[in-house]
């Protein structure tokens, strides 16, 4: 077995992930990597101390999946439900273990919040950062702002007051938006807002190790993305090589 | 004083709220989640404070809320004369629920429960070991889909073993027997399997600091399932009393209902907290007041939980598949 193997869940395309392991890779480490879809056909062994998978010992995880993806395409169409809920709570512990470290390590909060936009503005906003106005369900707003809906946090045109008002909608200005990229605690590349920077120190304390933090050109978050694709190359190219650096020695720490 | 009902109509729980408020000559509000936006709307504005809720021709500050009791329904229905289907139907009720759950997360008075409380409830082997670094004793559990590792287990549990759900969903607690062991050699999804503690079942329900404890007794391994259960008050040690009531406060839950399995020796072992307990049937057959502790609450102002590091009220669902496998095509 190499020295170091990080396991890696993510979709077999998700570019942050093939570059971690491109990553990887150079440090001489190898990974295990698994589509979130086949989760749960995989042979696993949890208990309070370990995890194992496949029958080995799993102890650095990078973890690119969201409550909505797909877990258990090799089951029946009418357990697929039950199988997925299954294995996403055996993971979601799993990941809590103190053998493991993981990027990203939700908080069941986090993760039956279904890991949305608001759910972490919300959570950044109770512990003092400063966040976007926004308003709520059928106040009155400017024909010029802009509707974020919670299921995806995209902004987009305004629905008419009525479907506001049964939606309970989040409206906010139109306001131009900084993306900041959010590695263990610290900004590689966006804002330099000090808010921001605080933003990414207490994600990282919730086991949110990677991150966009959206905000606006005073440093206001106005949304956090926890499964991010950086279209940047070089902020891509960072953030790769500062993860698979990090994985790599957590993961050779943990071996010795 | 004004509280709310928020959520499904037809629960039993809200309903019997509803009555005790009635019996107290408190004000109340009917909340529909269907009706959201049609026959009541909230709004707010983070930014001057503005928050308003507008019931018929009833309109007050959510400031002015003495408390919010929230029983949400897996399957909420669209508002009247509204048709969606599919993805549409699903997008919009997501929607929908968020919207709640941000008036929740948002309003100052006591809710019972906010969403974010004691979501960890969701995955057993979490909700375990969390409860275990409370202060609790958790029977010893793994999470396995492998029938090795699974007889290995059980070989070193000699009162035997019990398997359930690994998730929030509902599933009926059964001794290890031939049919899992089947189902693991043919591949299945991870399964709980957990020590057998005989004993007796009491539930001890929590209200802000108050705890109530009933004891079921029944002749099968899981009471809620038995045909014929038994219900009444017992005693619960004031010290792990306490432990409730902080653990519950800790996850930011205002009401909540714990599992104990109690040893013929007064061992007490935890075997989970639930976020959204079902207390009616545990107050109709003891007496205990538990939603009379609910409008005390209300009554009495308690404040908005700590902020806190983790943890959700998470939704209790219907009982879906009975068995706690899920087979491989």
């Amino acid at each position: 077995m190499p020295s170091a193997e990080v396991v890696v869940v993510a979709q077999a395309d998700d570019e942050l992930a093939l570059g971690v392991r491109q990553a990887l890779g150079r440090l001489g480490g190898a990974v295990a990597w698994y589509r979130p879809p086949e989760l749960a056909g995989l042979s696993v062994h949890l208990s309070e101390q370990e995890f194992h998978v496949e029958g080995r010992a799993v102890r650095t995880v990078l973890w690119r999946v969201s409550p909505e993806m797909p877990l258990a395409e090799g089951f029946r169409e009418d357990d697929r439900a039950f199988a997925a809920a299954e294995v996403a709570a055996t993971w979601i512990a799993a990941l809590k273990t103190t053998g493991i470290s993981a990027i990203n390590r939700f908080d069941a909060e986090a993760w039956y919040s279904g890991l949305r936009p608001q759910y972490w503005r919300n959570r950044l906003a109770a512990a003092g950062i400063a966040v976007t106005a926004i308003r709520v369900g059928s106040h009155p707003v400017p024909d010029d702002w802009l509707w974020s809906p919670y299921t995806t946090g995209e902004p987009c045109p305004l629905p008419d007051p009525k479907a506001r008002a049964v939606m309970a909608s989040a409206c906010h200005r139109a306001t131009p938006l900084v993306t900041s990229a959010a590695v263990r605690g610290r900004i590689v590349g966006g804002s330099r807002e000090s808010n921001v920077g605080r933003a990414a120190a207490l994600l990282d304390a919730w086991g949110v190790g990677l991150a966009a933090i959206d905000s606006d050109p005073g440093g206001r978050v106005h949304r956090i993305r926890v499964l991010p694709v950086f279209d940047n190359a070089s902020v891509r190219e960072q953030v790769t090589s500062d993860l698979g650096r990090y994985l790599y020695d957590d993961c050779t720490a943990r071996r010795s | 004083m004004t509280i709310a009902l928020l959520g499904d109509p037809d629960d039993l729980a809200i309903a019997y709220l509803s009555w005790l408020a009635d019996r107290r000559g408190l004000e109340w509000l009917l909340l529909p989640e269907a009706t959201l936006g049609v026959d009541w709307n909230f709004s707010f504005d983070e930014a001057p404070g503005h928050c308003e809720l507008r019931s018929g021709s009833r309109s007050l500050a959510l400031s002015a809320l003495s408390g919010i009791f929230v029983r949400l329904s897996p399957e909420p229905p669209l508002p009247p004369g509204l048709a969606l289907e599919g993805l549409a139907h699903t997008v919009f009720t997501h929607e929908r629920r968020e919207g709640l759950y941000h008036l929740l997360q948002s309003v100052p008075c006591p809710v019972v429960n906010r969403p974010s409380g004691g979501r960890a409830n969701a995955s057993k082997p979490l909700q375990m070991a969390e409860l275990r670094a409370a202060g609790f004793t958790v029977p010893r559990w793994v999470v396995t889909n492998s029938l090795e590792m699974a007889n290995a287990f059980a070989a070193g549990c000699p009162r035997g073993v019990i398997y359930k759900a690994t998730s929030g969903l509902r599933s009926r607690v059964r001794l290890m027997d031939d049919d899992l062991r089947r189902r693991l050699d043919e591949g299945t999804s991870p399964t709980v399997l957990q020590e057998y503690i005989p004993g007796r079942d009491v539930r001890v329900h929590t209200v802000g600091d108050r705890a109530f404890a009933t004891e079921m007794v029944s002749g099968g391994i899981d009471y809620r399932f038995e045909s014929i259960t038994r219900y009444r008050p017992a005693a619960v040690d004031r010290a792990l009393a306490n432990r409730c009531c902080d653990t519950a406060r800790a996850e930011g839950l205002l009401l909540a209902g714990f599992d104990f399995r109690v040893t013929p020796d007064a061992e007490w072992y935890c075997l989970e907290m639930n976020p959204v307990p079902s207390f009616l049937p545990y107050e109709m057959c003891s007496g205990e007041p538990i939603g009379e502790a609910v409008l005390d609450l209300f009554s009495h102002g308690c404040h908005k939980p700590a902020p806190r590091e983790g943890h959700h009220g998470y939704e209790t669902r219907p009982p879906h598949a009975l068995d706690q496998t899920a087979a491989r095509s």
